[in-house]
């Protein structure tokens, strides 16, 4: 197992929730997408009903995830790489 | 046919007369209503190649099939003319309780042309029409306007007005609406300004019938309880100024006039800040249980000031300009709205003056240093005072008025003015801002929908073509029956339910293949208007700056693949010319056309 650092990024709802901006974490490198969603409800309960769908393993789906950008993995496979940023967003809409 | 008035209102200012017009129910079916009926009748009524500020050019308000159901989101209308920024089609939406009592006047349209020959007041009252003397308002702004016409016809109208800015021109001049709603885009209080007409007010009584009304009621409630599900979630809870501190992090924040795509003072006016410090209350459209709308209040300790923010204000006003402190931008679009301007425009041709005056290509200095500086400039706009008339024309016609090659980094598609996200590696939305019959308008398409939502489809131009051309005609019909966007999510398969609702109402049995051909349709007629009014392909474009600059995936060659798969998708041709065979296909071949048809 390789472990690496990761930098979780919140923005809009999800940064209003939690007054938090980000965290750092390390994880395995092989992390799936739903694992790292529910790594993140364990920390953070408060997401979980809100952001998180209430099963802890999914963003609710007017969310989206990106890594390092607007790159939205509908896999589970994440791929991630040491010092990857992941983005938690609302749906991009309207304004 | 149920659920329409199957007629519509022809006023001809040029002596005051109006006549009623029956709709037949082939257009109905074939152009639903909203943007697609008022397209048809801009059509018809159109002489060609004339300026849009020419009596000629129509002014057209049209409400929609689903008006007066009371299906969440639904009291909205189009406002579709020639317009004074691009020389092309130019539409607009609003929401407001003036759409529902336009339909419950018993007309589905109301087709205004001619010039009046003093300022008036156009007063609808069901099937009666007067012509109100208007000099006593003329030069107020939208709010004084509808406070006065209030007081003068009472609360059982609604109204829909300009402010000084239509008044005088104003190339990007909106029309404000029932208390606080703006059809801001394409000029459209500008043509009304031409028409000398200062506002229209509209009162009605009359019932639509429905079809179905018992199964109808159902889909209601089943809807209503939809729209407050998750995909709404974020209209109804922080509303769209959330979009700023994402869109910076991803670097797609116009900033300085495009020149960057990172703001590095976001942080003071992204919508995190603004709704912990500045939120004031939240409101609804009329008839909708979504209630997007936030309303953010000034907080310096100078008066208090309110205006509703959404991102392409905060983004236009604010980074695009420079300009960090909320309290400017607070006030800088409650003044936009009072004096009757689209903020998006006004935002995007301050940036391109402050960049004019910076290069030396303007003989006037414009800083916005201060809110002062800010809000002066906006004035000077709306009244065409000094630098402001040159800005009144919108970026693209000060620019080639200025030369000097300024037109390089006017930020504009066809005359109107880019919306705030930045397209260079937004490529479905790069080609859907050039494309695009109106101009660079982020709502005709969505089409930052597919950029987001899609893994990585960035290198394959066919695929963005095709999913742009489908999601244009998505919208379309979006904007016809007329349906929110920010309700879109909430159907399981919009065409299969859409087409059962129209079902019910109307009595006549509609599906998805008809409703498809119709968003189809509606996007030709559009596009066989632009032909007939000097459409080349080179219009679909976007700004040099947007396709030159390094680390981002558009481009000149990949943005023309783009188009040119695209026109493929649509069956036009390699010239984005629409061949007969395809206005066939669409029943755009009639006399009715044809006799217009230069192709």
């Amino acid at each position: 197992m390789i472990e690496i650092n990761i930098k979780i990024e919140f923005y809009g709802r999800a940064r209003m929730i939690l007054g938090l901006n980000s965290f750092e974490i390390k994880v395995n490198e092989k992390i799936t997408k739903e694992e790292l969603i529910s790594l993140i409800g364990k920390k953070y309960p408060k997401l979980i009903g809100e952001i998180i769908e209430e099963n802890k393993s999914n963003l609710k789906k007017s969310y989206n995830i990106g890594i390092n950008g607007i790159k939205n993995p509908s896999e589970n496979e994440l791929n991630l790489k040491n010092n990857d940023s992941i983005l938690i967003f609302s749906s991009q809409a309207g304004g | 046919m149920n659920g329409y008035n199957n007629k519509y209102l022809l006023i001809n200012l040029n002596n005051y007369s109006y006549e009623i017009h029956p709709l037949p129910e082939n257009i109905l079916t074939d152009y639903i209503g909203g943007t697609g009926l008022s397209s048809y009748l801009l059509y018809k009524y159109s002489s060609f190649n004339s300026d849009s500020f020419s009596p000629d050019n129509p002014l057209i308000f049209a409400s929609s099939l689903l008006t007066g159901t009371k299906l969440t989101t639904t009291s909205k209308f189009a406002i579709t003319t020639k317009s004074p920024l691009t020389n092309f089609i130019g539409d607009s939406m609003s929401s407001s309780h003036f759409a529902d009592k336009l339909k419950k006047t018993g007309f589905d349209a109301l087709v205004i042309i001619g010039k009046s020959k003093s300022n008036k007041i156009i007063k609808i009252q069901n099937s009666s029409v007067e012509f109100i003397d208007a000099t006593n308002i003329w030069g107020k702004t939208t709010s004084e306007t509808e406070r006065i016409l209030n007081q003068k016809l009472g609360n059982n109208f609604s109204f829909a007005c300009i402010g000084p800015a239509g008044e005088n021109l104003v190339r990007f001049a909106g029309i404000k609406n029932d208390g606080g709603r703006m059809a801001a885009r394409t000029g459209v209080g500008a043509v009304m300004g031409s028409k000398l007409i200062k506002a229209i007010a509209i009162h009605g009584t009359q019932e639509i019938n429905i079809a179905n009304q018992t199964e109808l009621n159902l889909i209601r409630k089943e809807l209503s309880l939809k729209s407050l599900g998750d995909s709404t979630e974020k209209y109804r809870t922080t509303g769209t100024t959330i979009n700023m501190s994402i869109l910076n992090r991803l670097e797609m924040l116009p900033t300085n006039n495009f020149k960057q795509s990172v703001f590095n003072e976001a942080k003071n006016i992204e919508g995190e800040n603004l709704l912990k410090n500045h939120y004031s209350k939240k409101a609804h459209c009329a008839n909708c249980t979504i209630g997007c709308e936030k309303i953010f209040i000034t907080n310096d300790g100078n008066d208090k000031t309110e205006s509703r923010l959404e991102f392409q204000t905060t983004a236009s006003l604010g980074s695009n300009i420079g300009v960090s402190n909320p309290n400017w931008i607070i006030r800088a679009a409650n003044l936009c709205d009072d004096l009757g301007m689209d903020t998006i425009s006004t935002g995007v041709t301050i940036g391109w003056a402050i960049e004019a005056s910076e290069k030396g290509h303007l003989n006037s200095a414009i800083k916005i240093n201060s809110e002062n500086s800010l809000l002066d400039l906006i004035k000077k706009i709306a009244y065409r005072d000094s630098i402001g008339d040159l800005l009144a024309d919108g970026t693209k016609l000060a620019s080639q008025s200025t030369g000097k090659g300024s037109a390089n980094y006017a930020m504009h598609v066809k005359g109107l003015e880019i919306p705030s996200y930045d397209p260079r590696n937004l490529p479905a939305l790069s080609l859907a801002l050039s494309v695009s019959t109106k101009g660079a308008c982020h709502n005709r398409a969505s089409a930052y929908d597919i950029d987001f939502n899609n893994k990585e489809i960035f290198n394959d131009p066919t695929i963005i073509a095709a999913k742009t051309k489908t999601s244009e005609d998505y919208s379309a019909i979006l904007d016809s029956m007329i349906w929110c966007k920010f309700l879109r999510k909430s159907f399981n398969d919009f065409y299969e339910e859409t087409s059962e609702i129209y079902s019910l109402i109307t009595g006549v049995k509609y599906n998805s293949r008809k409703l498809k051909k119709a968003g189809e349709r509606i996007n030709n007629i559009k596009k066989l208007f632009n032909i007939q009014n000097g459409w080349i392909r080179s219009d679909d474009n976007l700004p040099e700056r947007l396709l030159n600059s390094k680390n981002q995936i558009m481009s000149h060659s990949y943005l023309d693949s783009m188009i040119d798969n695209y026109y493929h998708f649509r069956g036009w041709d390699k010239n984005g010319n629409i061949p007969i065979s395809k206005l066939s296909e669409l029943n755009l071949n009639t006399k009715e056309y044809a006799s217009k048809n230069t192709i």
